[in-house]
């Protein structure tokens, strides 16, 4: 008896099923890059650390912020850990007693990354106060804080090329990399103690994460990976709030637009990584009702701070107008490229949204605008304007695509640098990114000498 | 073999609803522009001095005109005086003279120290009518051009959003020479689109060469539209506009010689016509309110639209890029914003929004370029042009209301645009 088996339609495993023809930047699989593609993203890379880690800024002095962190990142390095509630219920009493606001302990993994870097590398070397240039040079605290922020936005350099890859491509990554490279807005927030661009890193980070999970369901290192994340984004600082919902609606636009899968595991993880996060800092602070005082105060404070009023009003096209005094070029190329997108492009419509949905909170702050917050936006709007140049030159004989490619790409970071040096570097009274200084910097305000 | 209905009886011919929805636009756009809806009603600076030359020549006649620029001589030969508005932007000057005659004949200045007095001075009031009537004059100019590089439909929504556009508002609702200016330059540039057709009408040609003289008349920024102009005659061909011939610069070089002889003739003779124009570049050059106001990088024009009108720039920029990238229709408006974006951001010192109105039919046919590409990708393409075209105006009305009204902005430079979003304080 012949023994058959039951008909199975199952593909041939020699024959790959076909697939729509794509659309837009196309994704470079894992193991196929070139050793060429590499060898330019280590040069393009060495190029954007060495701009981050040479000095190359105008402001000399220690500024607010930075003061504040260092008087944090001294007493955790004293007193450890442990002593943390000790901090955060000082802070709290601080706060109450006066009418100013002052950036909150809560911001721990910064504090915590920089005392560590301190404890590392300067050992017991003693506190001081930073009156003089020379202060500022040697202070270990406040170089331990500009290393850790020099570090980071490094970190983001290479997160944003893995990520450009991964959503476009081996010439996204390069050309992201090095619009990236040159950033202003990046190359400022490397330059100076500040946690805006510690802070980019984790949200860039978790919007890449989100991306491979979306991707690939249910890995459980991509998993892991992407809650860890969040967490730590949530300890980093309280913006994490706007991140969060925003990647909660990335995840339901990429549900109903069929972007990637979203899964039960994904959906858990996106909850349960912040809780962590937030738990954390809760103990940190020492329960629940003092980290609820911390915030409260915070908030309350910031909303009567004259400097916020000052400094942190605007329409809901503020950051529009910022983003435009420090990177036109980029700025136009990417609002053409969103208005032209297509449904098929997920990759660009994925980080259009997170965009659009970030933008959409954060613009409602009230007096809480101020650039240093969009760093996280730098990558997303440089692989837009790159994919914008990528059109662009389409229109060329095809010889000239790719050399006319490098020589946009190579002006656009050349641009770049020169909005660095007028805008952070020429311009030297103030190292806050508010559209005042701007403008003073640009000298579409007339900035009276100095007194 | 029965015929199928359709067939048999041919569906009667709708009548097409564009021409009543763009007379119901133009009356809009009147509307918008004659009743005062600003809440700054005192008197500028430059209105001060065209209301001066306006009674000098009323008091003694248009022949007194010589005398007039003879006086902005004098005064400038002192070092201290500052800059003023030449009296050589004649077109605006002698329309509200006319104006002025014709209407309150002649009837004496108000005291505008009295309470009502600027509201009812008939010189304030002549060149403020002026400005409104070149305003809305300028919607025909546009409608056409819309007209002849777009569709009905687009055409349409072009004219909606130059309807609701703030800065021609503005320039209307005041005794500002450069909303007269801008219309003279969209006069110019329809017909000189117009007489590049194949078998055009020689009216085309002699209605170009008369704006282009009547715009020089206007402002002298006109060197700038002129430069744009002879980059649309140079490229025409490869812009799909047709082939200039001699006719077109013969056209472009007679009204610009027309004009430089009138205003020769106004100034008292060519050395004085230019001598009043150099004085004037001299002295916005020491100006410190234009050093203080008028300065800034190439991009200062784009900062001040992104800060006037966002969504409109937005679009725009988008509309911009698809026509680099091979939409055609918007070609001869893209490079005409080119060449004059090129040498206005080039201006030391003179940089001001106002000066940007003749970039708003331009801007807001690449922002419906863009709109319209979006529409596309709609179940119902024409109504979502619609809906868009519809936020874009309603935006653009918002942002008049909120610079105009809500608060009482006057001149657009671009702290004064800043304080009254509050970004600056």
């Amino acid at each position: 008896m012949i023994q058959t088996e039951p008909m199975k339609l199952a593909p041939d495993s020699q024959v790959p099923p076909p697939e729509p023809a794509p659309s837009g930047p196309v994704a470079t699989p894992s193991g196929s890059t070139g050793l060429r593609v590499w060898l330019a993203l280590a040069l393009i890379l060495a190029a954007g650390i060495a701009l981050r880690v040479l000095p190359w800024h105008g402001y000399p002095w220690i500024g607010f912020d930075e003061n504040l962190y260092k008087v944090y990142v001294e007493k955790l390095d004293a007193q450890g850990l442990g002593a943390y509630p000790a901090i955060s219920a000082e802070y709290v009493a601080r706060q109450r007693a006066t009418p100013k606001a002052f950036l909150p302990p809560t911001r721990f993994l910064y504090i915590f990354f920089s005392a560590t870097w301190r404890a590392t590398f300067y050992g017991d070397a003693r506190y001081q106060k930073v009156q003089t240039l020379e202060d500022v040079k040697t202070d270990p605290t406040l170089k331990s804080m500009r290393a850790i922020s020099t570090l980071f936005t490094c970190l983001t350099l290479l997160v944003g090329a893995a990520f450009a890859r991964r959503l476009a491509g081996d010439g996204a990554m390069l050309g992201v990399t090095a619009l990236m490279a040159c950033a202003p807005t990046q190359l400022h927030m490397a330059q100076h103690g500040l946690i805006d661009g510690f802070f980019a890193f984790w949200a860039l980070t978790a919007l890449w994460l989100l991306w491979e999970n979306l991707q690939s369901t249910n890995h459980p290192r991509w998993l892991a990976a992407y809650g860890v994340t969040l967490a730590l984004m949530v300890m980093t600082k309280e913006n994490a709030a706007f991140v969060t919902f925003a990647l909660c609606c990335v995840i339901a636009i990429a549900h109903f637009a069929k972007w990637g899968f979203v899964t039960r595991n994904l959906l858990l993880v996106t909850v349960i990584g912040p809780a962590v996060g937030l738990i954390a800092l809760i103990t940190l602070a020492g329960g629940a009702h003092v980290f609820v005082d911390i915030y409260q105060l915070l908030v309350s404070k910031a909303e009567n701070l004259s400097y916020a009023i000052a400094t942190g009003d605007g329409p809901w096209y503020r950051y529009l107008v910022d983003l435009l005094l420090a990177s036109p070029l980029i700025l136009l190329l990417a609002v053409s490229m969103v208005l032209q997108l297509r449904r098929k492009e997920h990759a660009l419509l994925y980080v259009t949204a997170f965009i659009a949905c970030s933008y959409v909170f954060m613009c409602n702050v009230k007096y809480g605008m101020n650039l240093r917050y969009a760093n996280m936006w730098d990558m997303p709007l440089r692989l837009l304007a790159f994919t914008q140049l990528g059109l662009l030159t389409t229109r060329l004989p095809q010889r000239w695509i790719q050399p006319g490619l490098c020589l946009a790409v190579a002006g656009l970071c050349a641009f770049d640098l020169h909005q660095y040096q007028v805008l952070f570097v020429n311009f030297d009274r103030d190292y806050e990114m508010i559209t005042t200084n701007l403008l003073y910097a640009l000298k579409i305000l007339k900035l009276m000498p100095p007194n | 073999m029965s015929e199928s209905p359709a067939e048999a009886a041919p569906e009667p011919q709708r009548t097409p609803l564009w021409p009543l929805l763009a007379v119901l636009l133009l009356l809009l756009g009147c509307a918008l522009r004659i009743v005062p809806w600003t809440s700054n009603h005192g008197m500028g600076y430059d209105e001060s001095y065209y209301r001066k030359y306006l009674l000098m020549l009323d008091e003694h006649g248009l022949a007194a005109y010589p005398d007039v620029c003879a006086a902005y001589l004098q005064d400038g030969t002192v070092e201290t005086t500052i800059a003023k508005v030449p009296p050589l932007r004649a077109l605006f000057v002698a329309g509200g003279l006319a104006w002025k005659r014709v209407a309150f004949g002649s009837t004496p200045p108000a005291d505008l120290n009295a309470p009502n007095g600027i509201a009812s001075d008939p010189a304030l009031i002549s060149l403020h009518r002026i400005a409104t009537l070149f305003g809305c004059l300028a919607l025909w100019p546009a409608w056409g051009l819309a007209r002849r590089l777009f569709r009905e439909r687009e055409a349409l929504a072009i004219l909606a959003l130059f309807v609701c556009s703030p800065l021609l508002i503005h320039t209307s609702q005041h005794g500002f020479v450069d909303g007269v200016f801008g219309a003279g330059a969209l006069f110019a540039l329809w017909t000189l689109v117009e007489s590049l057709r194949e078998k055009a009408h020689r009216g085309w040609l002699m209605g170009f060469a008369a704006s282009f003289a009547l715009m020089i008349m206007a402002k002298e920024s006109a060197l700038f539209v002129g430069l744009a102009i002879a980059g649309i005659l140079i490229f025409s061909h490869r812009l799909g506009l047709g082939r200039a011939t001699f006719m077109h610069w013969g056209a472009a070089v007679i009204g610009g010689l027309v004009a430089l002889v009138v205003l020769s003739a106004a100034a008292g003779g060519l050395r004085t016509m230019l001598n009043v124009y150099l004085l004037f570049i001299h002295k916005v050059q020491v100006l410190p309110y234009a050093h203080e106001t008028g300065r800034g990088p190439w991009y200062r024009y784009l900062v001040d639209l992104m800060v006037f009108t966002p969504l409109t720039l937005c679009f725009a920029l988008g509309g911009a890029f698809l026509t680099l990238n091979g939409e055609r229709r918007a070609a001869v408006l893209l490079l005409f914003l080119a060449v004059t974006y090129l040498v206005m951001s080039n201006m030391e010192n003179g940089m001001n929004l106002r000066y940007a109105t003749i970039w708003e039919l331009p801007l807001r046919a690449l922002a419906i370029v863009q709109v319209g590409a979006m529409a596309t990708r709609f179940r119902r393409p024409a109504w979502a042009l619609t809906v868009l075209t519809l936020v874009l105006c309603a935006v653009d009305l918002r942002q008049y209301y909120e610079f105009f009204v809500a608060h009482t902005v006057s001149d657009l430079a671009s702290q004064y645009l800043l304080r009254a979003v509050e970004i600056l304080k």
